[in-house]
């Protein structure tokens, strides 16, 4: 059976925080994502990065999915940018609008040079 | 398009589960590459697909794993059709999505799925066929198609 679950990976920057997912966003995942979240800002941090890589899907709910956490980043006085190195999901984040509330930029040397 | 392709179409039937979507999206993009479509068009197929397969299991068949959902490739002169059969009645298209009323919570999260199928297809309509069935029907025309240039339906 295919397997419904990413892999994160949270750094530090300078002075943003990273979270890297590996694997499809979707529903299944929403509680691994809102962990992975809620430990990253755990030290305060009001700079963030979420980088996707090309070859991994976000369907609707992941959509969905992301507009909770820039929400999330709002409430809390958080800036998020997001990394998508495939245009057709960059262009799916233009679509939604997402681009207006978080910055959507192709490689993560982007995103950061955006923050400085 | 390749003169064999012509006519010719590609059946699925899975079961309403929703591991077997990235299966179909594969396959939309599989059928949209060989009939030669760019590759932001195959993207933007899979994306469709995908979406209303993901409807299918879940609204349409309730996830009810002994239904299973088919998806029909037809591989047309003017372009690529994509029909979706679930056992669901039909519904009512929601509301457009409004990303700004979701970040202030004054609309449901969610919603996304028809409206970005309707922004990533070329046409996108709902029916119930003769055996009570719902059918969602995605398609992709051929830039040079006399559809396409038309802006007309199939």
């Amino acid at each position: 059976m295919i397997e419904n679950r990413i892999d994160t990976t949270t750094e530090r920057v300078n002075d943003v925080t990273v979270i890297t997912i590996l694997g499809d966003l979707n529903a299944a995942v929403q509680e691994q994502v809102d962990a992975t979240y809620a430990a990253a800002i755990a030290d305060g941090t009001s700079k963030i990065v979420i980088v996707f890589r090309a070859e991994d899907h976000i369907n609707s709910a992941g959509i969905g999915l992301l507009i909770g956490l820039v929400m999330e980043c709002r409430n809390g006085a958080r800036a998020v940018h997001f990394v998508h190195p495939a245009e057709h999901f960059r262009k799916i984040f233009d679509i939604v609008g997402l681009s207006r509330y978080a910055p959507v930029f192709s490689t993560l040397d982007e995103a950061l040079a955006h923050f400085a | 398009m390749a003169e064999f392709q012509r006519g010719h179409s590609i059946e699925l039937k899975v079961p309403s589960d929703l591991n077997y979507e990235r299966i179909v999206r594969a396959t939309a993009r599989s059928v949209a590459q060989h009939m030669g479509f760019a590759q932001d068009r195959i993207d933007a197929l899979g994306t469709a697909v995908g979406e209303a397969c993901s409807n299918a299991i879940k609204h349409g068949n309730r996830s009810a794993k002994e239904l299973s959902v088919q998806i029909r490739f037809d591989m047309q002169t003017t372009g690529l059709l994509v029909e979706i059969t679930d056992f669901g009645k039909g519904f009512t298209p929601p509301p457009s999505p409004d990303i700004a009323a979701q970040l202030t919570a004054s609309q449901e999260r969610g919603g996304w799925g028809i409206y970005l199928m309707q922004k990533l297809v070329d046409q996108v309509s709902f029916h119930i066929n003769e055996q009570g069935e719902h059918l969602t029907r995605l398609y992709l025309f051929r830039k040079d198609s006399q559809c396409a240039k038309q802006g007309d339906g199939h």
